[in-house]
């Protein structure tokens, strides 16, 4: 599956417009991993764990998205983009979308 | 000023654009023409290749990884760690032991009492129910080797 920011691919010509895919996540953590990110906010330092959950969500949801438009019959995703948004606290939350095409 | 902070040469410059494929079709007609005329040219683009394409074919580990692992190898800092966390889960424990045992002891309406066991044992189930979900399903999840 190609995947790009842009609208297009300079190399190759967009056949059929399929519309809108997304993959979305929420991943949190547990207790434990909390209170010690807890402490090494005290004193600064990357949050491992935190960065860990992001990628994870990251990960999961543009594999969700891509089994969205293989479903849908596409070859290609155009215009990806992701979106944060904040429904629990202390979780990872991330949408990622954009438009299924069929490539010529 | 060392010789290595000395400013790099118009040659090595283009040499350099060269290698990493940065010069315009012309620039590089006429730099690949100077390069079949000149043997001390080739041989530098060729020592400045082999350097390239050693450093695109390390690995290299982030520091913090690399301190991490050296860190949490010594006994000491992971015996700190441990120690702390036993405390906690201990002195948790017993706190928590010492409230059952204090509602018990208060002089209120047996309702009460069994109403806010009845609170605590459910809430009790629902995280047994919820870390043995977890447990089944983690071998499942293939985003847990996920680091960045």
């Amino acid at each position: 599956m190609l995947i790009t920011t842009a609208h297009d691919f300079p190399d190759r010509e967009i056949q059929k417009t399929i519309g809108l895919v997304r993959g979305s996540s929420i991943r949190t953590r547990h207790i434990f991993t909390d209170i010690t990110e807890w402490f090494r906010n005290l004193v600064g330092a990357e949050l491992h764990h935190y960065t860990k959950m992001l990628a994870e969500c990251r990960e999961q949801a543009l594999d969700r998205l891509i089994e969205d438009a293989r479903r849908k019959g596409a070859d290609a995703i155009i215009g990806l983009e992701f979106e944060t948004s904040s429904i629990a606290g202390g979780a990872a939350e991330i949408l990622a979308y954009g438009t299924a095409v069929k490539l010529g | 000023m060392t010789e290595d902070d000395a400013p790099l040469t118009e040659t090595q410059q283009r040499l350099m654009a060269y290698i990493d494929d940065e010069l315009a079709p012309d620039d590089r007609r006429d730099f690949e023409r100077e390069l079949a005329e000149n043997p001390d040219l080739a041989i530098e683009v060729a020592a400045y290749q082999n350097l390239c394409d050693l450093t695109n074919s390390m690995q290299l580990m982030e520091p913090a990884d690399y301190e991490m692992r050296r860190f949490w190898a010594k006994f000491y800092n992971r015996g700190e760690w441990q120690l702390g966390w036993l405390l906690i889960v201990a002195g948790s424990s017993i706190l928590f032991g010492f409230g059952v045992w204090t509602l018990l002891k208060l002089d209120i309406s047996w309702v009460i009492k069994a109403a806010t066991i009845a609170v605590v044992v459910g809430g009790v189930l629902l995280l047994t129910s919820t870390i043995r979900f977890k447990l089944r399903t983690h071998q499942f999840d293939r985003y847990r080797g996920v680091l960045r």
